[in-house]
Order: structure tokens, then sequence, then C-alpha cells
């Protein structure tokens, strides 16, 4: 074992006692030794502190999808949507006052909000969504297909940075059905709509009828 | 078959939330650190007959899926090293405070974990993260212990060192 090896294994508590006083004795003696110490159990700390929100407790539908056991109707949207709604949370914390895309000072509005309880689109995404054609040059949120749900509501997949999903317009409020994160590098029509199986799948979940084509799509948004 | 599941659901439950952060620790994304865990619950699930009783489940786990990890780097190739701006995906912003005081992100954490390369992170991941020992460490990842603490020791001064960055461009 090196020194260094040797200063490391006694900051973790894994050397005897004798080799853990001789080592103590000498970081003690050193200021430069003391600080080396102080600044790693300092990054072990903060480590612990940023990953200490993903030690959740087990989603009790985990273990529901076992190989034998009876499967839900592909129409049956109940299991799906609670796998959905772990997902969405997780990229809600991910996006909720994140500034996204810009590299200036003062915080941007996030992506998505909340209104009386329902997660909503705001800022670029909920702007992109009111206005924005599939056809459009690609800006830094990108929409995919536009639909409409059983529920009579226009329904729209889109791709921003950090992640992808679907809103549907829902009293005035583009109403995020679905969230998913990581990388939206989604470069047209095609990938936004299916480049994340479980965006295609929520719009399959949703869609009735067929997408709307880009004359639907625009007369839907009212251009 | 309906009372393994049982058994198996009893066993891993108390093992996902450490599970599902070391995931996060590997994979440097939150979406990709779920489906790991739910691959590895699958796998887990699959290969339970050979689970033998009276041995650690937790450990059985854990190199469980970090062996679905490796598989999985393996397949992308080069495509995950130039994911990984993209995945962290948050601008680091200016703070003006010593690296000490400024509380790290999820975010950041991942991205600097995904810096690491593999065979680091996995060991600091299961060290710093999940407070393992190095013994421990050494009969889950089959390597000798001097090899578990040198690659420690790489990893976790490169993590200082972008500890550091952020306040010191």
């Amino acid at each position: 074992m090196t020194d260094e090896e040797e200063f490391f294994a006694w900051l973790d508590g894994e050397l005897d006692a004798e080799a853990s006083a001789r080592v103590a004795a000498r970081v003690a003696a050193d200021p430069a030794l003391e600080a080396l110490a102080a600044e790693h159990r300092e990054l072990g700390d903060q480590l612990r502190g940023a990953f200490a929100p993903t030690l959740a407790p087990m989603p009790a539908e985990l273990l529901a999808s076992r190989p034998g056991a009876e499967r839900v109707a592909a129409n049956d949207n109940r299991r799906w949507a609670s796998g959905l709604a772990i997902a969405a949370s997780l990229a809600v914390a991910f996006l909720f006052g994140t500034q996204i895309g810009g590299g200036g000072e003062g915080a941007g509005p996030g992506l998505v909000g909340q209104v009386d309880g329902m997660v909503v689109a705001q800022g670029p995404l909920a702007a992109a969504l009111d206005t924005r054609l599939a056809a459009d040059p690609a800006g830094e949120v990108r929409i995919g297909l536009t639909f409409a749900d059983g529920a009579d509501r226009l329904c729209r997949s889109f791709a921003a940075p950090g992640a992808q999903g679907v809103a549907c317009r829902q009293r005035g409020d583009w109403a995020i059905e679905g969230l998913f994160a990581g990388p939206g590098e989604v470069g047209d029509y095609r990938m936004a709509s299916g480049g994340d199986p479980r965006v295609a799948e929520l719009v399959d979940a949703l869609i009735v009828g067929e997408p709307y084509d880009a004359a639907a799509e625009a007369a839907a948004l009212g251009r | 078959m309906s009372d393994n599941h049982d058994r198996f659901a009893r066993l891993f439950s108390p093992v996902y939330p450490r599970l599902r952060r070391f995931a996060h620790g590997l994979t440097g994304s939150p979406a990709d650190a779920d489906d790991l865990v739910q691959n590895a619950a699958e796998r887990g699930m699959n290969k339970f007959a050979q689970y033998q009783e009276g041995t650690r489940f937790d450990s059985w786990m854990f190199r469980i899926t970090r062996n679905l990890w490796i598989d999985t780097t393996r397949a992308r190739g080069r495509r995950d090293a130039r994911e990984l701006p993209e995945a962290a995906g948050l601008a680091v912003g200016h703070d003006p405070r010593p690296a000490t005081e400024a509380r790290l992100d999820l975010g950041r954490a991942m991205e600097m974990m995904a810096r690491l390369p593999a065979e680091q992170r996995e060991v600091v991941a299961l060290i710093l993260l999940e407070g393992m020992g190095y013994r421990e460490v050494a009969e889950l990842l089959d390597l000798p212990i001097g090899t578990v603490s040198s690659r420690l020791v790489r990893g976790r001064k490169a993590l200082l060192e972008m500890l550091g960055e952020a306040t010191n461009d």
C-alpha cells in the first residue's frame, strides 16, 4: 500500500488500530495532510448529501411485471400510469426551477410549474406548445406529434433539453401528461414522436384517431 | 412461483433505496438509473433460484446491478462518452463561494461521477456513496483489495478536482 493509499484507508476507517494511530500522528503533524483530510471528508459528505434524494422507497408496481404474471391489457392505463407518475416526478424534480438552455446569471423560469395541483408547461415550453409547428426550424423546444385525445383535448408531444413528454390543452394551460428525463437531443418530427419509447407509449395511450397533418396542426393553433 | 415472487419482494424491497442510489451513481441520468434498477430487479427475480440462502442478498443484488450496467455500457460503446454532457443537462453556474461551501446538487454530482472511468466510478459509488468496506467491494467486484484501494484513490482525487472546478473558471 502506498502512503497515499494508506492515508485514504485511514480516512475510511479501514486500518487496524496500530496503523491507524500511526497515520493519525502523521496527519496531525502535517497541516497540508490535515487540510487534505478535511477536503476529502467534505467531498464524501457533499456526495452523500447530493445523492440522498435518490433514496426512495420501492414503488409497489416495480415487481409487478414478473414473467408469468397476468398481463394488464394494453389499453388499460392504470399500471402504466403509476409508472409514469414516478417517471414524471423524477423529471419534474429535475426541471422545476432549473434554468434550461441558458447560461446567464439570473434563474430563468423552469419548463414546468404547478397550477391548482396540475403540473403544467410554463416559460419557453408553454410558448412552444402554443405556437410552434413540428415543421418549424429546430429551437430549444421541438414539437413532435399533434393529436386529439379521448376528452377532445389538443395534445402535443415535445422534446426540450433534458426532457421529453406530452402535454394536453386543459383550461387554458398545457397539462403535462408525461415527462421523461433524458437528453432532449431530438432532431425531427419522427424522433420527437417516437424517439423515446415511453413518449410513444404515452401517445398511443392518449390518441384518438390519427395524428394531425401539417394543415390540421396549423389550424388547431390558429396559424 | 408466487411464493418465490413474494419472498424475492420481501428481500428486495429493503435493498431498493440503496440500489437506486448506487444506480444513480453509475449511470449519469435519472431515467437510466431507474431503468437499471428495474432491469436488475427483473434479472434478480429470474435468477432467484441461484441465490444461495444464508449469503447476503444485498451483495447479490448489487452485483447483478453492476454487471447489468457494465453490459449496457459495453453495448453502448463510445456513444456513452459523447452523451455525458447532454445527459447531465444542467448548466453549472458561477458560485463565488469556495468549493467546500457550495452545496453540490444531484445533477452536478451525477455529472461528476459520470466523468469518472467506469472502473473508478463503481468503486467510488460502492465505498463513498454506499459506505461499503474495501474487502466487501473487492469480493463484490472480484478484484484484489489493492486494486480497489488504488482505483478509489484515483477516483476521489478526480472528484475533488471537479468539485473545485466550477469555482475556478
